[in-house]
């Protein structure tokens, strides 16, 4: 499977939210987008998604155009996940679980193996025994596991997710990013997910693709990308990168040193 | 919905319920009304074709048609409300709310006042009136993907537009004002077969797409991005299922005028019948029995001469007992429910 973006623009009215980019995405890795607060981040991850039409370029999947895909054929290979998901009232955690099988399901019948991709799903995140509770009674971490299980449903090679950690704790943070990398390390789950934090992108993602203005501005493993001189460039402040790695893996740590921005604010 | 939870046991009895409602009302508007008919003479009068009998004619040819009337057109609004409050996630939807009500008003009273067409006329006007104002609702709103704000809005001015332009009609053809006037109200009385023969055609088709596409209506309750994620055009679904909803309303109002509160109350009556939120799977049938259900009862009061001492038009029960139903209903909390 290949997701890739080419010469990819999108523009609201005249504003250029993305500017001629170009990314392959490895499926088997985890890639984390980061970037300042309107830098497209969150566009790119909806242009992967299919969700919006680029202006020019194209995102592509397995070599057919993203927005040729059919939705449900899409939704087998490709899961995404928006930054707040809305549930109704009244659904139990099962319930949303599981809709991600919809692609699945035939006109009349539910689809084969429904119920056991719903159980693994449940399992894989933790949360079988929560499976009858009412969705808006559980806890905001609970709910972010419940969304991603809703995705692993979909029983795709690749998921999309939008800043998966917003509106939790720092505990509940780090159990959905550990999740995430079980999930790719122990299932083969590709992931691509925009994160605010570049900490989290440093522990977390096999690569990092840092957007500024619209465009890839420094795009490798964390120890390449994680530095001053980018995080002076991205964010407008000073930071020291300290390395809490092993001897197997490096990792950088940013530490913020001063708080004057003096970088120009980009658009938006 | 796991096979242990307290709703499935709801299920059956809820059924039952509403469809000994109806038969009970269908009764009643057999047997009631300008002379009654006898319990015991109904099968005769209902079965034996050769009997050519003042009874007989007036059970088959006047008062069938207007108990099958009251079904089609209550379980026809009861989904086209259920409709409505899937696609704007707003569980104050009604089918009125994509202006097709007040479309197909317009257009049965400018042939009424201005045009002076046929009975036969009147329905197809009607219909195609409310079509066409329901489909100018979702082409205003086509741009942001019919997205349920930019609905509500633009089936509110379409609605204001064509309500304004009844009152300009009457204030112009003051002759018939009186049986147009009535007509407004809504009812059921002197519905012939030639309306059932209107109505079922745009009705039953209608109601099983809807029944059999059902799990997309869950998915509609989801926000748009997370929908698409996993596999579903929201926007595309919304203009479907809000087609659908136009063409059952349309139908109705063409029919039998504009019968409020029904459509706005069958879903929520549904759901308190169920125990609950259910998947529209569930929602879609229950909401036609309620429909129905409501319906009947309204135009069994309205016809049987049982509570108020003349016939009066069905509209008048059925916004009494909507309207108390609804406020009953407000104490326990409205939801969209999934």
């Amino acid at each position: 499977m290949t997701l890739q973006a080419s010469h990819l623009t999108l523009r609201y009215g005249r504003r250029a939210v993305l500017r001629d980019v170009g990314l392959d995405f490895d499926p088997t890795g985890i890639t984390g987008i980061v970037g300042p607060n309107g830098s497209g981040k969150s566009s790119l991850l909806r242009c992967l998604a299919g969700l919006c039409a680029p202006s020019q370029g194209s995102v592509s999947m397995d070599g057919r155009a993203i927005r040729d895909w059919p939705a449900r054929k899409l939704s087998r290979r490709l899961a995404f996940l928006p930054q707040s998901p809305q549930a109704p009232d009244g659904l139990t955690l099962r319930d949303l679980v599981a809709h991600g099988r919809f692609s699945h399901r035939g006109f009349f019948r539910t689809g084969r193996g429904d119920q056991a991709a719903i159980d693994h799903a449940l399992e894989q995140t933790g949360l079988t025994a929560l499976a009858g509770r009412a969705f808006d009674s559980l806890s905001g971490g609970e709910r972010q596991r419940g969304w991603i299980a809703m995705a692993l449903a979909q029983q795709s090679g690749m998921l999309l997710l939008d800043e998966p950690t917003t509106w939790l704790d720092i505990g509940h943070q780090i159990e959905v990013l550990e999740l995430l990398r079980r999930l790719n390390r122990q299932d083969g789950l590709g992931i691509v997910m925009v994160l605010h934090d570049l900490n989290h992108a440093a522990a977390y993602a096999d690569r990092i693709v840092a957007i500024k203005d619209g465009a890839v501005c420094a795009d490798g493993p964390p120890h390449q990308v994680v530095v001053p001189a980018l995080i002076q460039n991205l964010f407008g402040v000073a930071a020291q990168v300290v390395d809490l790695g092993t001897e197997h893996a490096q990792r950088p740590h940013v530490v913020v040193t001063s708080a004057s921005r003096n970088v120009a604010y980009g658009h938006g | 919905m796991t096979p242990d939870d307290p709703k499935q046991r709801l299920i059956l009895p809820f059924f039952l319920l509403t469809l000994l409602l109806i038969l009970v009302c269908a009764v009643l508007t057999l047997t009631q009304g300008r002379f009654a008919t006898g319990l015991a003479d109904l099968p005769t009068a209902l079965l034996d074709r050769a009997e050519v009998t003042d009874t007989g004619f007036a059970v088959r040819q006047l008062r069938l048609p207007r108990a099958v009337m009251a079904v089609l057109a209550g379980a026809a609004l009861g989904v086209a409300g259920a409709l409505m409050q899937a696609i704007t996630r707003n569980p104050l939807a009604d089918p009125g709310l994509t202006g097709v009500t007040a479309g197909a008003a317009f257009a049965v009273v400018l042939g009424f006042t201005l045009l002076g067409v046929s009975q036969a006329g009147l329905l197809v006007l009607g219909t195609v009136g409310g079509a066409l104002s329901g489909a100018l609702t979702f082409a205003l709103a086509a741009q942001r993907g019919f997205n349920p704000a930019h609905l509500i809005l633009a089936g509110v001015a379409v609605a204001a537009f064509c309500l304004s332009g009844i009152n300009v009609l009457l204030l112009l053809g003051a002759t018939s004002m009186n049986s147009a006037w009535f007509w407004l109200v809504g009812g059921l009385a002197n519905r012939t077969w030639q309306d059932v023969g209107h109505l079922w055609p745009m009705v039953l088709p209608v109601l099983v797409l809807v029944w059999l596409t059902s799990r997309r209506l869950d998915l509609l309750l989801l926000d748009d991005d997370t929908s698409r994620g996993i596999g579903l055009h929201a926007g595309r679904w919304r203009l479907i299922f809000g087609l659908c909803s136009v063409v059952l309303t349309a139908g109705c109002v063409a029919t039998c005028g504009p019968i409020g509160f029904i459509g706005l109350l069958a879903p929520h009556v549904a759901r308190m019948g169920l125990g609950g939120a259910v998947s529209h799977r569930l929602l879609i049938p229950a909401s036609a029995l309620a429909g129905a259900a409501i319906l009947s009862v309204a135009d069994a009061l309205a016809a049987s001469r049982l509570i108020f001492p003349t016939e009066i038009p069905t509209g008048i029960p059925a916004i009494l007992i909507g309207a108390g139903m609804f406020l009953l209903l407000f104490r326990n909390g409205l939801r969209v429910g999934r």
